[in-house]
């Protein structure tokens, strides 16, 4: 019987994992583990005995892919990571998603340069998925703050959704085989077309398993002559885009999430555009309960002034549990709950290094 | 034969070791001779389009190696390839 919370939490200087009993009431940490490496992706692949997965950017040493057996007490190396083949010319510089595949040890992994890789055997060999990585369009992205990275993968049956910064929603409906830029009503506010075929920066997406067809896109909004098109909704499995940013204080964000057992709710952490940290120094998770036509401010037990931080594109998570907890760590080291869905906050920890990703399960 | 010693943060890759012996002549022919021998360490070196990593530092005996010139020099009788951690980080 699952009957424990874990969170793993990356950060600039490693991997660290907490761990509580059901109840959520204390939890315990452990860590860091690659030490001193900053850690952009993790997975909990709880198929089966658990195993955690986690991306280490070794700026030194090159990208490692870390494995646990054992809830994340211990992590080791696995056999390789992703690598570019030779003839490609090109070099991997991060690690930024790790999905699960169909089958026990399948793994997908998305990195920069913008790319998608597939593990047949829990990560101890890749090979590079060439419909997207060498797709028509790669020489025209281009990186953004972040890098040029490839930081979603959804899979849904033979549908694939990725998203890239800056490069796009892309689509494949076979497999992998082929992947299609699907972008309308996906707004740019950086190129003098609003709504180019590719190239758009997109932040996040998100889909729920009971909603068939929609998806939820944290797209970069924030521009004050092209409105709205931060935060998007789609009904026919990513072929077309619509706003539901209405209502926000902000479009611009990164994460975005859905609840585990309603696909209506949904949350974003909107952010102040230019500083890219919590509007008015006042920190606020929002909340939709229908599908993003209106929105709720929750904040009941975050600081109330001079908090201006960031809530990275995969720092923000939701457990499964009955009553889920909402998580999310911030780029000044808090790793914040938020309890009954997020109408409670609280800090579970105050000081750990800068914060790039968290992720939960219950286990 | 050619000495070249490991910094502790890779000695995993080699079982331990601060040290391996190989019979490059050339600095190339070490990073070669890695690649074959010992790729998860040449990996470490190395990116996938086989330029040495920008925080990797090596060096012949106490002389700096950047350039293609560098790589290409007979190494003599002696010789050792030391490979740093560049000072860097934040």
């Amino acid at each position: 019987m699952a009957d424990r919370v874990v969170l793993c939490i990356g950060t600039k200087k490693g991997m660290f994992v907490a761990e509580a009993a059901s109840s959520r009431g204390r939890f315990s940490l452990r860590g860091p583990f690659g030490s001193g490496v900053a850690v952009y992706s993790a997975l909990i692949d709880s198929r089966g005995t658990p195993q955690i997965y986690a991306s280490s950017c070794n700026a030194f040493f090159g990208m490692k892919l870390l494995r646990s057996t054992d809830l994340g007490k211990s992590f080791k190396e696995t056999k390789s990571s992703p690598t570019f083949p030779k003839s490609d010319g090109r070099a991997l510089a991060n690690i930024w998603s790790l999905e699960t595949g169909s089958s026990k040890k399948e793994l997908w992994c998305g990195v920069e340069p913008a790319s998608l890789f597939r593990s047949d055997d829990a990560g101890n060999s890749w090979e590079m998925i060439s419909s997207i990585s060498k797709h028509e369009h790669s020489s025209q992205w281009h990186p953004g703050n972040g890098g040029l990275c490839l930081h979603t993968i959804i899979r849904d049956g033979e549908r694939i959704h990725l998203g890239i910064s800056t490069g796009g929603h892309y689509m494949s409906e076979d497999g992998g085989a082929t992947f299609t830029a699907s972008n309308t009503g996906v707004g740019a506010g950086f190129v003098p077309d609003p709504y180019p075929e590719f190239g758009q920066c997109v932040h996040k997406i998100a889909r729920h398993k009971d909603a068939p067809g929609r998806l939820y896109m944290q797209n970069h909004g924030g521009w004050e002559d092209r409105p709205g098109i931060g935060v998007l909704r789609s009904d026919d499995h990513g072929h077309s885009w619509y706003s539901i940013a209405d209502g926000l204080p902000s479009d611009f964000g990164f994460p975005i999430v859905v609840h585990p057992h309603d696909p209506d709710i949904v949350y974003v952490v909107p952010l102040e555009p230019m500083t890219r940290t919590c509007p008015a120094g006042k920190p606020a998770v929002w909340r939709s309960r229908n599908g993003g036509k209106s929105w709720q401010r929750m904040s009941k037990g975050l600081p109330k002034k001079d908090s201006y931080y960031t809530v990275l594109r995969d720092a923000m998570d939701i457990d499964s549990l009955k009553s889920p907890a909402l998580y999310f760590g911030t780029t000044t080291g808090q790793l914040w709950i938020g309890r009954d869905s997020g109408d409670q906050w609280q800090c579970l920890f105050d000081s750990l290094p800068p914060i790039n990703c968290v992720k939960v399960a219950v286990v | 034969m050619t000495t070249v010693e490991i910094p502790a943060a890779l000695r995993r890759y080699i079982g331990g070791r601060g040290a391996i012996e190989l019979t490059a002549r050339t600095p190339q022919d070490v990073l070669d001779e890695l690649e074959n021998l010992y790729p998860q360490l040449y990996q470490c070196v190395c990116n996938e389009t086989g330029s040495v990593r920008p925080h990797v530092n090596l060096f012949v005996n106490s002389t700096l190696i950047r350039t293609e010139l560098d790589f290409a020099k007979p190494l003599e009788s002696g010789d050792v390839i030391g490979i740093f951690q560049a000072v860097s980080g934040g």
